[in-house]
């Protein structure tokens, strides 16, 4: 299980989180304005690297805030916690 | 004490576990192989035993359990076990709990290494967990003579546990097994609290615990296993791993053979030869496979005029009419007489728990056995697990590892001297990877005795062309059984290298995964049984629904009452009257279960008007609108009503189940996407409690208890809301109707919940009804339930309800999905009715539709569409179901087959809102 | 002001009448009836909190902590966001309390909604407290971690709570959700079983 770090409520148990997949994936500005493939790939594509990942999760058993994390999708290290609407940090 | 073993009593002393007992009354043939029924014995003394299993039957009973890790007490049954356990009749009444512990350092291993470890890191400061699977610590060390620091073992182990136990953040806990170590320093151990205090065992004790340790820093100091060496009818009883024998002799007093031939392939095997002999075992033949042996061993075996014959093997073994070893033969061509035959290959490091955490293990020619590589989490392996052999240098390794990790976690460490060692013979020949004496016989050479499986089995999977491991495990089950290859594992490996010619390095060895030592069901379910496997979520109101006989519902956590049954009604009699009750008097129902959730803000109405298909914003003070939320796929995800109670302050509902999911929705975007927004929301399910009052005289009921209101049709008009004193008790009441009929939504603070329930109960005749109605009422309206009539593929337009969808707003979530493709479709399955046409046969929820007289027995039959909800209509006077319909909305009139369970039902596709279809009803 | 007499009579809390158990020397739980509760909210994009802060005659309390006027609590929920837990309300009862409205009009950008009868309030003290508290909280309650003015949100065996240490005792006030709070307590003196059958005058190990 692992031990994620809410930037608010510091490290807590998988179990008190949701995922959120990818994170930096905005809803557009304009939606009527994105063609039908562009609109597509909004609704159902994400990437699925092998290696560090920048995705969302909320701690829902806890202060219910959505945050992302830097994640590696193979030893599961976790590198960057960080509020949602700032940009990913430079590690790993 | 006295123990029973299949019905026999046995005595038996304090420190005994039951193999010892069992080994010092001279029982030998204790299983038999599970395939073969070859006899079998004991083969080791500890975790590492793959034969003799029993089944408890004293205390709360157990199915299968090593005969070696069971504590003997006065009074305990067993049941020997060939090679299968039984699983009890009875319901295990035992208490199993949980808890969860957090620490700076754990350390696994209560023997010479683990010891070091927890007083290197437990004296710097550091909150120390030290785990230890034995009723004692000491480990390997309380079979040994050595003297440590000037003490006998026993009195330095002993001076150990004094010296930690005065340190008050260290924590030593015995008879546990760490059994998994997982993700982010999170390991999960068994503690067995109460199995060997027998009859003694208090009841309120939980008999077992699971720990959920989360470690900053985690010191495995686990030991090894010893390996035996294959060879020919290897699997007699008597026949042992060395330091089990010795084990059996130092540490519980048991001979574990009068006449032995030790049998080795490193100096440790000679080491055991000196122990057997030092304890009365007369030492006939001491066989090593290597030319050269260390010789402080020979000397000493020497000095006990014993010899060691180098470069010798067992060629195979003899058996008394028991099946019970009675001589071995040599590659010398000897036969010498003997009870017991102490084998050993070498040893295993127990890396099961490092290569768990990620951790890579690599071949060690030094050690001869697989060793911890690079640790992938802050893991310091520590003592005979990294393949140290002197005890000097596993005391030290253990100061090392301990003050490493304690370091690690931030605190200031002084390492403490390492002990002394006197007593101990150098080892300094190096061991061979030695493994299997080849034979001709080679089906009675066994490398896994649980599994009966042989070298012939591997050279059969061989030559079937396997080459992996792991593929070969999986061929032969070699590996497989109780003991997960601990006996087997590194020998397969060895054989399968030896037949291959191929490297140990190269072959590696099987994944490793938890648990390490089985774990049982019901510790896993912990105190989460019976009432406790889940929240039962209630309404304040709920001890009335209980005493007035209210058959209950789940409905996500929540108790809802589905129906209330009078004395001998059946549920069909009972919501049919309950029914009648709303369509032509009163009744009321318990809604406190559906979701609230309070916004404020001055934005609201724009987040709303976001998040809804329709517009929000244009709503006045008072007043109630109906939406639709969508997800951006356009896909209907919930719906509910939300009133404005002031400029900035507007209160949501949900659906029951959805509650914490729309609040979360709200949540997400306000948080994420829309973060200038001026809108809180807080949860009020719970601070709210509802009763609804429903029917044409629902009015007249509202008037008697809230006799300050104008409840008048002009005074309180549909889709409004008030407030006023209800019996007395502040209330909102909102004019909405989930049934067609006139209703009102009394809301108070649930503290009050109770009283205003049955000051309304005691207006008049009024019938009380549970979720079964609500249903029947709402689908005669045809309004239908999300997560019911819905199922994640169903736009608004699918439900007939285009109406709700703006066309002005620029935006709102699901809005660009309307425009794609699929979701333009005229063919999409829509929401119609359908009412059987012989006008009483009830169709089945999830039946299929397909064409009326569609041969059933000939697939493929064209599914047009399922039934979503189904329910006998007391309006209507007849069944009447909503369906999910290929095109549905241009196909009223057509009739179709309904089939459940290959029973066809003829229904014709009617219009969704058969009951009132002009709504005349809503006002009274 | 005082209480409403007719209201006090009907008013029921999630544990009316169902709790008293344990003993002060190894572990004991009690509901605490009858609290002022609100959620308060302020914008997390600005700092919103000195209006509140005023309103409310004392500070409000940082992430994972409390802060406390007399018998008035504050606990921090999330980031903008705080849980107040004051003596019950005296005067005419309308849909909300006195401190609601106190709060709305101190003149920040915040909402401020009545929990009172949302939440059970529970306490559990005694030595054997985070052992009980422990077979079902993630949360290290080492002293050296979660002290005296801390608190957490988080779950408690599977209901999600919010708890306190108030005192040495140790003391923690718990929080519960009303729909939750049957079962939290049949949770709660079933993880402590073993240690109210406890003799408190031998060690408590």
């Amino acid at each position: 299980m692992l031990r994620i770090p809410c930037p608010w409520c510091g490290p807590r148990d998988e179990t008190e989180f949701c995922y959120g997949g990818q994170a930096h994936v905005p809803y557009p500005a304009d939606p009527s304005t994105v063609d039908d493939a562009d609109w597509a790939g909004y609704l159902f594509f994400r990437d699925n690297p092998k290696g560090w990942f920048a995705e969302r999760w909320m701690h829902r058993a806890g202060c219910q805030r959505w945050f992302n994390v830097v994640r590696h999708t193979v030893t599961y290290e976790i590198s960057a916690s960080y509020p949602p609407g700032t940009s990913r940090p430079d590690v790993a | 004490m006295r123990i029973t073993v299949d019905g026999v009593q046995l005595a038996a002393r304090p420190g005994d576990t039951l193999a010892s007992a069992l080994l010092r009354a001279g029982r030998r043939v204790l299983s038999q192989g599970i395939y073969t029924g070859r006899p079998r014995g004991l083969v080791s003394a500890g975790v590492e035993e793959s034969n003799v299993f029993v089944q408890v039957l004293s205390g709360s009973g157990e199915p299968m359990v090593r005969a070696t890790e069971i504590e003997a007490y006065d009074g305990l049954r067993v049941r020997t076990l060939a090679g299968k356990g039984l699983l009890p009749d009875e319901p295990d009444e035992a208490r199993y709990d949980k808890t969860f512990a957090h620490t700076d350092v754990l350390v696994v291993g209560g023997g010479p290494a683990g010891l070091m470890a927890a007083l290197a890191a437990g004296e710097s400061g550091a909150r120390v967990l030290l785990i230890d699977d034995q009723p004692r610590l000491g480990g390997r060390l309380l079979a040994s003579r050595a003297i440590v620091d000037g003490l006998a073992v026993h009195d330095w182990v002993s001076s150990m546990r004094d010296r930690l136990q005065a340190l008050p953040e260290v924590t030593v806990t015995s008879r546990t097994a760490v059994v998994g170590y997982y993700d982010h320093n999170y390991l999960v151990a068994v503690e067995r609290r109460t199995d060997h205090l027998g009859s003694a065992a208090p009841a309120t004790m939980a008999r077992h615990r699971l720990w959920n340790i989360r470690a900053g820093q985690v010191v495995l100091a686990t030991g090894a296993h010893e390996r035996s060496i294959a060879f020919a009818d290897n699997d007699r009883p008597g026949i042992m791993l060395a330091h089990s024998a010795t084990a059996y002799a130092w540490r519980y007093g048991c001979r574990p053979g009068r006449r032995a031939v030790v049998f080795g392939a490193h100096d440790g095997a000679l080491a055991a030869a000196v122990e057997l002999a030092d304890a009365g075992v007369e030492v006939a033949a001491v066989l090593d496979v290597r030319d050269v042996v260390g010789a402080d061993f020979a000397a000493a075996l020497a000095r006990r005029g014993i010899s060691v014959q180098t470069g010798a093997t067992v060629s195979g073994t003899l058996a008394d009419d028991d099946g019970v070893l009675r001589a071995v033969l040599t590659s010398a061509g000897e036969t010498v007489a003997a009870d017991l035959l102490a084998v050993s290959g070498g040893w295993n490091p127990a890396v099961e728990l490092f290569s768990q955490s990620g951790g890579r293990t690599f071949w060690s020619e030094a050690a001869a056995g697989f060793v911890p590589d690079t640790a992938a989490q802050p893991t310091h392996c520590a003592g005979v697990l990294t393949g140290a052999v002197s005890l000097a240098r596993v005391l030290s390794e253990g100061a090392g590892a301990g003050a490493e990790a304690a370091r690690a976690a931030g605190l200031d460490v002084t390492e403490p001297a390492t002990p002394s060692v006197e007593g101990e013979l150098r080892e300094e020949a190096a061991p061979a990877a030695y493994f299997c004496v080849d034979s001709a016989a080679e089906e009675t050479v066994f490398v896994d005795l649980q599994r009966d499986a042989t070298l012939h089995d591997i050279r059969r999977a061989v030559g079937a062309g396997l080459t992996s491991v792991e593929h070969i495990k999986r061929y032969t089950t070699i590996g497989t059984a109780a003991d997960q290859g601990r006996g087997s594992g590194v020998l397969a490996v060895g054989v399968l290298a030896q037949l291959s010619g191929r490297s140990m390095a190269e072959i590696g060895t099987t994944t490793y995964r938890p648990p390490y030592t089985p774990i049982s069901f019901a510790l896993l379910a912990g105190r989460d049984r019976g009432r406790l496997a889940d929240p039962e979520r209630v309404t304040a109101i709920h001890d009335w629904h209980v005493e007035h006989g209210a058959v209950f519902e789940d409905v996500g956590q929540w108790k809802r009452p589905w129906f209330f049954p009078r004395p001998a009604e059946s549920m069909d009699e009972a919501v049919r009257r309950e029914c009648a009750a709303a369509r032509t008097g009163v009744a009321m129902m318990d809604a406190s279960t559906l979701g609230t959730i309070e916004l404020q803000g001055a934005d609201v109405g724009l987040l709303l008007d976001r998040l809804y298909t329709n517009v929000f914003s244009s709503l006045k003070i008072g007043s109630v609108r109906y939406g639709v939320m969508c997800g951006p796929d356009g896909m209907v995800i919930d719906d509910g009503t939300t009133a404005r109670l002031a400029e900035d302050r507007w209160l949501m509902s949900t659906t029951t189940g959805n509650a914490a999911k729309i609040l979360e929705w709200l949540e997400e975007w306000l948080q994420t996407e829309w973060p200038d927004l001026d809108v809180r929301c807080t949860s009020v399910t719970d601070q709210w409690s509802t009763v609804v009052l429903v029917g044409p005289r629902s009015r007249d009921t509202l008037e008697e208890l809230a006799p300050e209101l104008d409840c008048s049709v002009e005074g309180f008009p549909f889709m409004t809301v008030r407030q006023a004193a209800v019996a007395g008790i502040p209330a909102r009441i909102m004019r909405v109707s989930f049934s067609g009929e006139l209703a009102y939504e009394i809301t108070v603070a649930s503290w009050y919940a109770l009283a205003v329930w049955e000051a309304v109960f005691a207006a008049g005749e009024i019938t009380p009804y549970g979720t079964e109605t609500m249903h029947v009422l709402r689908a005669e309206k045809g309004y239908p339930i999300v997560g019911q009539d819905t199922d994640g593929t169903v736009t608004p337009q699918d439900l007939g309800m285009g109406w709700i969808v703006s066309k002005k707003k620029p935006d709102f979530v699901g809005k660009r999905s309307f425009a794609r493709a699929d979701t333009s479709r005229s063919d999409r399955r829509q929401l119609v009715g359908v009412v059987p046409v012989d006008g009483r046969s009830r169709v089945a929820e999830g039946a299929q539709l397909v064409s009326h007289g569609a041969v059933l027995t000939q697939p493929p039959v064209a599914m047009h569409g399922h039934v979503t909800s189904s329910y006998h209509s007391v309006a209507l006077g007849t069944p009447f179901a909503l369906a999910l319909l290929d095109a549905g909305a241009s196909r009223h009139g057509e009739v179709l087959d309904a089939v459940d369970d290959g029973h066809a039902t003829a229904v014709q596709v009617v219009s969704p809102v058969p009951y009132d279809p002009d709504g005349v009803r809503r006002d009274g | 002001m005082t209480a409403d007499p007719g209201l006090l009579a009907v008013r029921r809390g999630p544990l009316t009448g169902a709790l008293a158990a344990g003993s002060a020397q190894t572990v004991a739980v009690r509901d605490v009836p009858g609290r002022t509760l609100v959620e308060l909210r302020v914008a997390t994009n600005q700092d919103g909190s000195g209006a509140v802060e005023s309103a409310l005659g004392f500070d409000l309390p940082a992430a994972g902590h409390t802060s406390r006027d007399g018998q008035q609590l504050a606990v921090w929920l999330g980031p903008g966001w705080w849980l107040l837990d004051a003596p019950a309300a005296t005067g005419p009862r309308t849909l909300e309390a006195p401190l609601v409205h106190r709060l709305r009009d101190s003149g920040g950008e915040l909402s401020a909604v009545e929990v009172s009868a949302g939440f059970a309030v529970l306490e559990l003290s005694g030595p054997r407290a985070p052992a009980v508290l422990a077979h079902g909280c993630s949360i290290d309650l080492h002293p050296r971690v979660f002290g005296r003015g801390r608190s957490a949100r988080t779950m408690l065996a599977k209901a999600q709570v919010v708890f306190a240490l108030t005192d040495d005792a140790p003391t923690y006030r718990i929080w519960v959700r009303s729909s939750f709070a049957r079962y939290l307590v049949a949770w709660l003196l079933d993880a402590a079983t073993e240690y109210l059958c406890e003799d408190p005058t031998r060690s408590s190990g």
